[in-house]
């Protein structure tokens, strides 16, 4: 399959500023469906709100913008609706776990096949640099002009904790990597969350000491170690360092599947 | 305070499926309105591959920003709920046929209401009961039946006032339309309400 047979050229040029990661991202999405050989016909791709959330309008699928944070709560609907297409959520760092945070727990507790790819900017872009519940304690944001107080979440424990049964972290920069991630999410049989850690120069990087989009995918690279590497490094070097890599993985009864023996049941006439 | 909830056979229930497209993918317009002002719609999975975006979009489904677009999608919008009211406006009356008050409730007040009106009639008082069940589109022409029928309309409510101000825009009496208002988190009490009938029936026309 053509990789340009994904898109939906004639509504290029997109929206995002020069130097952005989820062009970069979006991209890695797509090659990881076409390496799966995806049907274009059976794969529906929904967002939220904010600049990762317009990418559906670029994708030549089934695709549903929604509201603020409910990617999550509308693609439980489609996969529950009709379980046999594939459901893939796009959504971004303050989308999913500030606006959405309870669509994001309870998706991964169900256990629900939906793969999730969240564009992790550390900040809100698209109104101009407020802080998320992903932005790093002490980094400067339109509205933490000395520093942000706030600890942020790890996602990718969160969803975890919460009983997501494929959980893995990439960044814009370890592209390749990325790529297998979500190809792996997609092919696991269950919720799957693919923590996509990106770059805004103009929101983000700009107030935090960053000169362009190269520095800050110098940092990503710099700041990361794979979880294979920080199994055999020291405690030093792994400290302050983020995880990049395949972080959990499981397996428990998919909550469309446990649903579908509920309808066989009721409509044997069984007791309940 | 519990009741029971009737859930009507399978075969009771009528199913209406939404209109398909006929047209090929690439002629598809998602959001191109027939007469009726309803596109047809196809699902996900059935190889349209349309999007479908809250913002204001055109025929096509896809945001331009442009003001005109908003306009148009904003106008069939309201005007495919006003166009149908008829058939979205759903209420339920009491004793109104020879009715000189009436009592108009929307939502759990109606309880009260209906137990308020029983007991008045048993008394003799000509009252009825509108209950909506719609509040938009507004039941605006049941309302002006009863507004040139009855004496006096009660509008209980468990605010300081809302549904009043849709009634009282199509009463031309003065004092016509009086409400009865409660915030303190308790219930309305049908005897308040019957309160509020008699006040006007035995003064005869002087409503307060």
């Amino acid at each position: 399959m053509e990789i340009l047979d994904s898109f939906r050229t004639d509504k290029f040029p997109h929206i995002w500023c020069s130097g952005c990661g989820h062009g970069i991202v979006m991209g890695a999405l797509v090659r990881a469906m076409n390496k799966l050989d995806l049907d274009h016909d059976k794969t529906v791709i929904v967002s939220g709100i904010g600049c990762s959330s317009r990418a559906t309008g670029y994708l030549n699928f089934d695709t549903l913008h929604t509201t603020h944070g409910r990617a999550l709560a509308f693609a439980t609907g489609i996969k529950f609706s009709e379980p046999e297409l594939d459901v893939i959520v796009i959504t971004g760092d303050g989308d999913c776990t500030a606006i959405g945070g309870n669509h994001l727990i309870h998706a991964a507790r169900r256990n629900i096949n939906i793969t999730t790819i969240m564009f992790n900017n550390s900040i809100y872009g698209m109104t101009s640099g407020q802080y998320s519940p992903l932005t790093p304690q002490k980094a400067k944001a339109t509205t933490a002009p000395y520093g942000n107080i706030e600890p942020n979440f790890d996602p990718c424990e969160l969803v975890q904790g919460a009983g997501a049964t494929y959980v893995a972290r990439g960044t814009a920069y370890h592209i390749k990597k990325l790529t297998r991630f979500i190809k792996r999410g997609i092919e696991h049989n269950g919720f799957s969350f693919i923590d996509a850690v990106s770059q805004c120069p103009t929101n983000f990087g700009r107030k935090n000491g960053f000169k362009s989009a190269v520095e800050m995918m110098q940092w990503q690279k710099e700041n990361t170690i794979t979880i294979e590497r920080a199994a055999k490094a020291s405690e030093k070097e792994v400290k302050n360092k983020i995880l990049v890599g395949e972080l959990h993985h499981n397996n428990r009864p998919e909550y469309t599947a446990n649903y579908e023996q509920v309808i066989e049941k009721a409509q044997k006439g069984g007791d309940n | 305070m519990r009741e029971k909830v009737r859930i009507p056979a399978v075969e009771e229930i009528e199913t209406k499926d939404r209109k398909k497209p006929s047209v090929a993918p690439q002629d598809y317009e998602p959001f191109a309105a027939d007469e009726d002002l309803v596109p047809p719609m196809a699902s996900f999975g059935d190889g349209y591959r349309y999007h479908v975006t809250g913002l204001f979009h055109d025929e096509t489904g896809f945001p331009h920003g442009k003001a005109e677009d908003a306009d148009r999608l904003g106008r069939r919008l309201h005007q495919k709920i006003e166009g149908n009211r008829d058939e979205i406006v759903e209420y339920e009356s009491w004793e109104l046929e020879d009715a000189e008050i009436a009592v108009v409730a929307y939502g759990s007040v109606t309880r009260s209401a209906l137990t308020a009106v029983k007991a008045a009639r048993e008394e003799g008082i000509k009252v009825g009961l509108l209950q909506l069940k719609t509040i938009w589109p507004f039941a605006q022409e049941e309302i002006k039946e009863l507004v040139n029928q009855v004496d006096k309309i009660i509008v209980p409510e468990l605010n300081l006032g809302q549904l009043i101000g849709e009634v009282e825009r199509l009463s031309n009496l003065e004092e016509q339309v009086v409400g009865i208002n409660r915030i303190d988190g308790e219930l309305i009490k049908p005897a308040t309400i019957i309160e509020a009938i008699k006040e006007g029936s035995e003064s005869n026309g002087d409503f307060r």
